[in-house]
């Protein structure tokens, strides 16, 4: 019954429009982005602000990252230019028929952070993650220019509205952790780490 | 005697997990709401009204709560009066004379002794696996795997599962193995409790064996240590499992059956309740915040669960549920 009771709440919350309108609010001074992202865009952001991105976008993770590197190692083309991309470290869940995709979210960025540099050293212009990451890794995305982005994780579903279509780009055999290409729309995302030395999580 | 077909374990097994990966433990939403109307800081508040969003949009679109559906935890309880039928399958039980537990050589409190008893247990499981093979009995465990597998196929539910853990690491594509217990409980019935563990969330767990002499602010700033530099990796608002006591294999499994016990469910141990309620406060001191992005809401709840131990050790292993801890459970 509790449980029944909450969701008649949230709902009649939402068709009211209380919370959608409140997120809005907070999301008043949002900077609108699109991908590829330009350093004209990445300059003017700071730690803490809130953008809503636009435009095509890569999916790698663990796997998908080590399988990068190699190649890079080898000097082999790589599957997805990396020159100016904006990679989200993400494994979607399945796209269920009719829908344009599956959850969508961030997974922990600090365990990419190994991985970060070469990819860094290609041209990459933003990471999208959750949470912190090593004082070494901040410093790299300084020195090359590079914004750290990140999603709110676990709301799956939340962000999948936001996802127009999401299709496997490279390395399928890794199922959810090939790389995805993602078409998004207003996607929510907040500047974690900028190019001018403001950190989120130093912030507080 | 209640006798409980494996099919029905099945069935119910299957409503458990797509019940907890569309839908947001009641407990869970009333916590975020309530730490929703305290929370100060406008960024913080935003978030959390995503989440309460998120549990609406999940269950109306039929999609998951979070895009890591989990590693698939299985915990079942037997009651004294549970006999598991795993005869003939699937419902075309006809009368048999075989028990639950037709285990020959090994009824009752018999000790077993080195070499000749341990043979006769080998002959015993090997006796009992031909007999599985030969399609009169199920497996229960397999038969929970193979109900994993199907839910998260049918279910577009994401599978996270890798066979090895440091060669080729491939993934099983089903989401299995499951973790699997088996508990013996008091209380009549079958018990299956479900939880689902993100792997951010795992990855921020440990476990010290401590001195026994070890002091309360010691403990507390551990924990606070710990949630200043991992929380923000763990899906903020976290709920802080901790475990105490018992041994150290044990303890680990304490901490994780305290992330995924009900908030609503008080410590019956009053010491321990007040120790819940000072860590939680300081824990929501640090500013750490939904996401680790700043604010009040750090954590939604701290669990201890604690058991006796050797007089010489005082194990301790802290666990982080994120907030899309996922659980159900249902007692046949």
């Amino acid at each position: 019954m509790t449980i029944i009771l909450n969701r008649i709440n949230i709902l009649f919350l939402l068709k009211t429009g209380t919370i959608s309108e409140k997120i809005m609010e907070s999301f008043a001074k949002t900077i609108v982005l699109k991908t590829p992202l330009k350093s004209c865009d990445i300059q003017k952001l700071k730690a803490g602000d809130i953008v809503s991105l636009s435009g095509r976008i890569f999916s790698a993770r663990d796997a998908a990252h080590k399988k990068i590197l190699s190649a890079i190692a080898e000097g082999i083309k790589l599957p997805v230019e990396i020159k100016g991309q904006t990679i989200f470290y993400l494994g979607p869940s399945p796209t269920p028929p009719g829908k344009a995709s599956g959850s969508i979210g961030p997974t922990t960025s600090a365990r990419m952070d190994e991985f970060t540099e070469p990819l860094l050293k290609e041209g990459l212009k933003a990471a999208i993650g959750k949470g912190a990451r090593s004082e070494k890794t901040r410093v790299l995305f300084l020195k090359h220019g590079a914004v750290y982005f990140v999603a709110c994780g676990g709301i799956g579903a939340y962000l999948a509205q936001k996802v127009e279509k999401i299709k496997p780009a490279a390395y399928k055999d890794l199922g959810p952790e090939a790389i995805y290409m993602l078409e998004v729309k207003d996607f929510p995302l907040i500047v974690a780490y900028d190019i001018h030395g403001g950190d989120i999580f130093k912030q507080k | 005697m209640r006798n409980i077909k494996v099919l029905q374990v099945k069935n119910t097994l299957k409503s458990l997990l797509i019940d907890a990966s569309f839908k947001i433990p009641a407990d869970i939403i009333d916590a975020v709401k309530s730490f929703r109307q305290l929370e100060g800081n406008t960024r913080a508040a935003s978030i959390l009204d995503m989440i309460l969003e998120n549990s609406v949009i999940a269950v109306d679109q039929r999609l998951p709560l979070c895009q890591d559906c989990g590693t698939v935890y299985v915990d079942i309880g037997l009651g004294p009066d549970v006999y598991i039928d795993s005869g003939p399958y699937p419902d075309t039980m006809q009368n048999t004379e075989t028990t639950g537990l037709d285990y020959q050589g090994l009824s009752g409190f018999q000790v077993l002794h080195p070499r000749s008893d341990m043979q006769e247990k080998y002959q015993a499981e090997k006796y009992q696996a031909e007999k599985y093979q030969t399609g009169k009995y199920c497996f229960p465990k397999e038969e929970i795997n193979k109900t994993v597998a199907e839910v998260y196929k049918n279910n577009y539910l994401r599978t996270s599962i890798v066979s090895d853990p440091f060669f080729a690491r491939r993934n099983t594509g089903n989401n299995t193995p499951a973790i699997i217990n088996v508990d013996l409980k008091k209380s009549p019935g079958l018990s299956i409790d479900v939880s689902l563990k993100g792997g951010g969330s795992e990855n921020c767990s440990w476990l010290f064996m401590l001195n026994p002499s070890t002091e309360k602010d010691a403990i507390i700033n551990m924990v606070l240590k710990l949630v200043k530099e991992n929380a923000s990796k763990a899906c903020p608002p976290i709920i802080v499992g901790i475990g105490m006591g018992s041994t150290a294999s044990e303890v680990l499994k304490l901490a994780r059956k305290a992330v995924f016990r009900n908030l609503d469910m008080a410590n019956p141990d009053k010491r321990y309740q007040a120790l819940e309620k000072e860590i939680l406060a300081s824990v929501n001191k640090t500013g750490v915040g939904p996401q680790g992005l700043g604010g009040n809401t750090t954590a939604l709840a701290c669990n201890i669960e604690f058991a006796p131990c050797h007089m010489a050790t005082l194990p301790f292993a802290v666990m982080f549920g994120c907030h899309s801890t996922r659980r159900a459970s249902f007692t046949l």
